[in-house]
């Protein structure tokens, strides 16, 4: 956990502990020779077992009042001994593309903010046609009614059916998730362009050179 | 690593016969486009028009991308290719033994060398048409600028 209004400086000092951790989330261990059938039920598990623990990590937050536009003040202990009244609001978190996805119960490789198919994530977006917004409070409505048109439509946006904690904050969620962006390209781009440079040499034969 | 990436694509890519010349261009552009896109993002500060040229950046990257496509393929797409290949120089072969007594050895070193590289080139065709980009990352990046408007340079939060 951390504070927004940090600069970067100071956060990314070790010395300075401006990154609280409040608690490890579980990680499932990895089974790859079971049936698909007990895999898909081991999924099932791990990700109410994420929810629980989400949602008491989130309960004192108080999810009644609305944490984003926010009327609940608090007393606050500060650093030089005094208590100010202070309006906590959850503004974004930083995870990687699977743990979003694990979070917010979607299903794998899919963008997390949009709403765009899984066979167009390569195209080019122009940045006034964007697809639509995830919206959550929708997925909640579907997840509760649980027709069968309903499962239809939710696995038609690529989520998961089920109870998630998330979904049940008020405020826009698909605003929320605030990845990394810079080490996913570095980590992540440049490592592709560079495979497929390489790849692209191979092919061309100029690699010996 | 980024920085000098692009210095040693275009060394490597120079040269070349002239009918490879378009495409190593077009591999240098991607390159650059990326690489620009990635310069701009890592920028302490930004305004309109830095964020103006971040996009331009990336659509010159989607129109050039398409040159990697072959590098692409996955293994479905391998396997594919590949059993269209074996077909094609089945037929090769019935080509051959029908055609074994009227060609001379010149005629047949000919349309072996032709056969070769019309396999190749449909192997590669097979590939890229069965090839595609979709994963997350790479639609990541198009979300990037509405980021930067609302949350402030990416410096800031990052945490490498």
């Amino acid at each position: 956990m951390t504070i927004g209004n940090l600069s970067s400086k100071f956060r990314q000092m070790p010395s300075m502990h401006s990154v609280v951790m409040v608690t490890l989330l579980p990680i499932p261990i990895k089974n790859r020779n079971i049936p698909q059938k007990r895999l898909d039920e081991q999924r099932q598990t791990n990700r109410e077992v994420l929810n629980v623990v989400l949602w008491r990590l989130l309960e004192p937050l108080n999810f009644k009042q609305n944490p984003c536009a926010g009327s609940g003040y608090y007393n606050v202990i500060c650093a030089d001994g005094n208590f100010r009244g202070c309006k906590p609001v959850l503004a974004a978190w930083l995870a990687d593309c699977p743990d979003y996805s694990d979070l917010h119960h979607h299903q794998w490789h899919v963008c997390f903010w949009c709403e765009c198919p899984k066979n167009e994530l390569g195209d080019y977006v122009h940045p006034d046609k964007q697809h639509p917004q995830r919206d959550h409070n929708l997925y909640r409505t579907l997840s509760d009614a649980n027709t069968k048109a309903a499962d239809a439509e939710l696995s038609s946006r690529h989520v998961h059916r089920g109870f998630n904690r998330i979904r049940h904050i008020r405020c826009i969620v698909s605003d929320l998730p605030k990845p990394d962006l810079l080490h996913t390209m570095q980590i992540g781009m440049l490592d592709h362009l560079q495979k497929w440079i390489c790849h692209f040499m191979k092919t061309h034969e100029r690699l010996d050179k | 690593m980024s920085r000098y990436l692009l210095g040693v694509v275009t060394q490597y890519l120079r040269g070349g016969n002239p009918a490879q010349h378009p495409l190593f261009n077009r591999a240098i552009e991607c390159t650059r486009a990326l690489l620009e896109f990635y310069m701009y993002a890592r920028y302490k500060s930004h305004d309109d028009a830095t964020l103006s040229y971040m996009l331009d950046a990336l659509h010159r990257f989607h129109t050039f991308k398409d040159v990697f496509l072959l590098g692409r393929a996955g293994k479905k797409a391998k396997a594919k290719a590949n059993r269209l290949g074996t077909e094609l120089v089945k037929k090769r072969k019935g080509d051959d033994k029908t055609n074994d007594e009227i060609w001379t050895l010149s005629k047949k070193r000919c349309e072996m060398n032709a056969w070769r590289d019309y396999i190749s080139h449909e192997i590669d065709i097979a590939k890229e048409l069965e090839a595609y980009f979709n994963f997350p990352k790479i639609h990541l990046m198009s979300h990037w600028a509405k980021q930067i408007r609302r949350y402030g340079a990416l410096q800031q939060y990052s945490a490498e």
